[in-house]
């Protein structure tokens, strides 16, 4: 019986040996087609995501949001990448494509565009929706960096992985309790309120369960 | 101490009610599989937890286990909201309407209230770890299980989220599992317990 199992099955977890395929993370029960494109209906087999590089420890990106794991091999090194020529960075994680240099003038490439700053798409000037859409995606991808760093904390690509997604986490934040109010009551600055108005907007701005039909 | 963020982790638009389908969802919320279960079942884990890998692998999950016991909520919130009496006694919803009207309470989709039965804490790490691991998996299977009998793609997206996410704790269980077997004798992982004949906190990475 070929089994598809994700890659915790490889490690020394007594009686539960397996022939595993080694290009197969732990997505792998998840999103079960065979490119890495919208869910198919569920079924039982379901071939890799290619995007997993072999011999490399990647975090199982959630379906919807994919956000792209650090790639470290077991033995700590990065897994290469495919330099660029400052072609436009095809955005797995936003819908909006990333910027092609970086700060210091370099080109964001499959490696910068996960640990720079600069090469994370930037944060949107449209609509409410589209900047709280943005801090969902960003936030997501630091606390999933987190949760990796958790079991790994040695991990130097994670960490830059977190340390540049968290940066444009809190930067996005403030944007938006400028524009409309606190999303964390810890961080509330002067925009918390119009203040004039005795307005506390933690209280009178909508609460996250308020979707759908209202 | 925990912050809250006005905000899902991942969005939650419903617009079509539908009280069949929140007693269905619902079981993740208060049911033996469901989030409140995984929440409490960590945080109370972390307390014995033998290294801080274990320990804040415990913490950050179980906190994300509440981020999606609000998710689940929200799901069930937006079915159950502006329900007409016929849509409730058609639907088979009124024994819960009566108790409860469209309040959300943490039961299983059988009537089985929430309660710590359906979690362990047993204060060994190895034992409590490969809890965890089945615990994940039994969420998944309930995700799957809901999948099947869920038609509206608005309740589906969520929903899909939410079995990923599970996947990917298991994932991470299995490796802080792993960081704890390190720090035991390999010929004989059951020695003594590390969180009561050893209790003595180490660094992440110390033998």
């Amino acid at each position: 019986m070929n089994r598809t199992c994700n890659s915790y099955m490889n490690t020394n977890m007594r009686g539960m040996r397996g022939n595993c395929t080694a290009n197969c993370g732990a997505e792998m029960p998840v999103s079960r087609q065979n490119s890495c494109g919208s869910e198919m209906p569920l079924s039982r087999q379901g071939s890799c995501c290619s995007e997993t590089p072999t011999n490399c420890q990647a975090t199982a990106p959630a379906v919807n949001y994919r956000a792209a794991a650090p790639a470290v091999q077991t033995n700590g090194s990065r897994c290469s990448e495919t330099p660029t020529n400052c072609q436009t960075t095809p955005a797995v994680n936003y819908r909006v494509a990333a910027p092609t240099v970086q700060t210091n003038g370099n080109c964001c490439n499959e490696t910068s565009a996960r640990t720079e700053t600069s090469c994370i798409a930037d944060i949107p000037t449209g609509s409410r929706g589209e900047l709280l859409k943005y801090i969902d995606e960003v936030s997501f991808a630091a606390y999933e960096a987190a949760l990796y760093l958790d079991t790994h904390p040695d991990c130097q690509n994670a960490m830059q992985y977190f340390l540049a997604h968290n940066e444009k986490r809190e930067l996005a934040l403030k944007e938006y309790e400028k524009l409309y109010g606190p999303l964390v009551l810890t961080q509330a600055g002067e925009e918390a309120c119009d203040c004039g108005s005795s307005n506390w907007k933690w209280v009178s701005q909508p609460w996250p369960w308020e979707g759908g039909k209202c | 101490m925990w912050n809250y963020e006005k905000r899902l982790e991942y969005p939650v638009n419903i617009t079509a009610p539908n009280a069949k389908l929140a007693q269905i969802i619902i079981s993740q919320y208060g049911g033996p599989d469901g989030e409140m279960g995984a929440s409490m079942r960590y945080l109370s884990q972390r307390y014995t937890a033998p290294n801080r890998i274990a320990a804040a692998t415990l913490t950050d999950i179980g906190t994300e286990e509440l981020a999606h016991l609000e998710i689940v909520a929200t799901i069930i919130h937006q079915l159950t909201r502006g329900l007409s009496m016929e849509e409730i006694e058609k639907a088979g919803f009124a024994p819960y309407y009566v108790d409860h009207t469209v309040g959300i309470w943490p039961q299983a989709a059988g009537g089985v209230p929430f309660n710590a039965c359906e979690f362990q804490s047993k204060g060994d790490p190895i034992t409590d770890l490969h809890e965890d691991l089945a615990a994940e998996q039994k969420a998944r299977t309930t995700y799957d299980n809901i999948l099947r009998l869920v038609k509206d793609p608005e309740v589906a997206d969520p929903i899909r989220f939410l079995r990923a996410r599970e996947v990917v704790h298991f994932q991470r269980f299995g490796e802080a599992l792993r960081s704890v077997q390190e720090q035991l004798d390999a010929k004989n992982f059951y020695a003594f317990n590390p969180s009561f004949d050893a209790p003595v906190c180490c660094t992440a990475n110390a033998k």
